[in-house]
């Protein structure tokens, strides 16, 4: 009966993050990038350099 | 900004902001950085002085701004105040006969009000919720085609009535409540050859009107001394739009564009409106270029002019690039933008329109990104949520199927390329800044700056390196349907 009940819980949790999984499959994002994006964004921003022109 | 100053369209400031921008994005290493025209759009304008006081009962210095589009007062001139409120051509016979050499104080009692909430606002989690609901069609007020053509014809009508009956100058108020010297100005004349109205016209702070309309009420002469320098500039009846590009890879022939308008109206120095979306988007190329990112898909940059006068500058470029309808025969109507001529044909595209994965735009003022709008395009919104997740604890959380209208992105939209504008913190947007004398430098938050270039070189980023373009909507070929329907 334990056992049994393991085998619906682990598949209750696999096909419950199936969908998950294929979503993010579907669609890529490049964190190492967004990450260096991100760095250059917040660290040496020229943002406000063009104001004064 | 500060030194170039407003950028209304036609003017000499708006060229100036062409070519500066041009040659910043061609030493940020971008390629092929130049100016695109579109036109003809009509007369350049541009103001130079402007002093009124009162000179009786009292004597006491007004703010006031010179209405765009309409001529100075050739030197110093003084007149008596009328009051006239004309809502309708109707109203016409009132005032015929009496306002002859008078300095006309148009409009309704001006409503100044006790500020009782914070002119500054942040997006709520209830605000978001709120924008993340849908609004069925059958919701939304219809789209008043007529009621729009009626409004210019009326404008149109009562400049000829305040020339012919040989007014001195207009004066009326900014129909917000908000005072405090915040002067909410557009235009009060055409720029078009032709139509150029002859009256001096201007608007002044609600205080100062609301004291001169007491004074009048209550039988009281009063008089004003009014100096007032415009130009209109006939050189190049063409405006300008900057483009560059950081040249894509595999894929260089297909394209992501970002952009946002650089004029802007001329009392303030259009920071927020838009400045800030023009600065924004520079910054996000210059971080990819820093990064020395090689896209596949050619990143292009476009800065548009004429956005103030009904989205002209997107829209010439579209129309160039990448396809257009029919105009429509109504004279009044020919330069209705493409979004709004569904009644005149289908659109008919050009090759380069299937090449165009995404447009990117932003003119909410300065406030951060909170999330994006999805222009009903239900297959972005897997794509969108996926690159949104990395930018949670910057506060983006939210994608809306809405429609948000009123900018460049709808001329994109319009022409059947996926065109997006990103949800924004209003901040003073509604409040203080946008078409105001007080937008400037000091309106602008620097940190939501940051966080908006950052948001959208990721979303730039992961646009052009996707296998795939982004998923389209059909382009709807039927009419619209009005109100009259």
């Amino acid at each position: 009966m334990k056992r049994s009940l393991r085998l619906v819980c682990s598949l209750v949790v696999i096909l419950s993050s199936v969908p998950v999984v294929w979503s993010q499959a579907q669609e890529k994002v490049d964190l190492e990038t967004i990450s260096r994006i991100r760095y250059e964004g917040f660290t040496y921003s020229h943002v406000m350099d063009s104001l004064p022109a | 900004m500060d030194s170039i100053g407003e950028r209304l369209t036609g003017s000499p400031n708006m060229k100036r902001a062409n070519d500066w921008t041009r040659d910043k994005l061609a030493e940020m290493g971008l390629s092929n950085a130049h100016l695109e025209p579109w036109g003809p759009f009509g007369r350049g304008w541009a103001n130079q002085y402007v002093n009124v006081r009162m000179t009786s009962p009292d004597i006491v210095p007004l703010i006031v701004y010179a209405k765009a589009w309409t001529p100075g007062t050739n030197g110093v001139v003084t007149g008596k105040c009328i009051r006239a409120n004309i809502e309708k051509k109707e109203d016409f016979d009132k005032y015929k006969g009496k306002l002859a050499g008078m300095i006309v104080i148009f409009g309704p009692d001006a409503e100044v009000k006790p500020i009782t909430e914070a002119p500054y606002k942040r997006l709520s989690d209830d605000d978001l919720a709120k924008i993340g609901e849908y609004q069925i069609p059958g919701e939304r007020p219809p789209f008043r085609m007529s009621e729009m053509q009626r409004r210019r014809q009326f404008i149109k009508d009562l400049n000829q009535f305040f020339a012919d009956e040989k007014v001195l100058a207009v004066i009326d108020h900014p129909r917000q409540t908000s005072g405090g010297g915040t002067v909410f100005v557009q235009s009060g004349g055409s720029y078009k050859p032709g139509e150029t109205t002859t009256v001096p016209q201007l608007s002044m702070a609600s205080e100062h009107w609301s004291r001169i309309a007491r004074l009048l009420d209550q039988k009281k002469e009063v008089s004003l001394e009014l100096n007032v320098t415009n130009t209109f500039y006939d050189d190049d009846p063409m405006q300008y739009d900057t483009i560059a590009e950081i040249p894509g890879t595999d894929r260089k022939d297909e394209i992501v564009m970002l952009g946002a308008h650089l004029d802007s109206w001329h009392a303030g120095t259009g920071a927020t409106d838009n400045g800030a979306g023009s600065i924004v988007m520079m910054e996000a190329v210059r971080i990819l270029k820093a990064l020395d990112i090689h896209p596949r898909r050619t990143i292009r940059i476009g800065l548009w002019s004429g956005e103030e006068e009904g989205l002209l500058g997107s829209q010439g470029y579209v129309e160039q690039h990448f396809g257009s309808r029919p105009h429509l025969d109504d004279p009044a109507m020919k330069d209705m933008p493409t979004l709004l001529r569904r009644d005149a044909g289908p659109f008919t595209p050009k090759p380069e329109q299937a090449k165009v994965s995404a447009y990117f735009n932003v003119d909410n003022g300065t406030g951060k990104i909170r999330g994006i709008y999805l222009q009903e395009n239900a297959a972005v919104a897997p794509i969108f949520e996926a690159w949104m997740k990395p930018f949670k604890d910057l506060g983006m959380t939210t994608l809306t199927m809405r429609n948000t209208s009123g900018t460049d992105h709808l001329s994109f939209d319009a022409a059947g390329i996926p065109g997006f504008q990103f949800i924004q913190d209003p901040i003073e947007y509604d409040t203080r800044t946008h078409h105001s004398n007080m937008d400037l430098y000091d309106r602008l938050q620097p940190e939501d700056l940051k966080q908006i270039s950052v948001i959208v070189a990721s979303f730039v980023y992961e646009a052009a390196m996707r296998d795939q373009m982004l998923p389209r909507k059909m382009i709807d070929n039927r009419p619209p349907k009005r109100e009259d329907q």
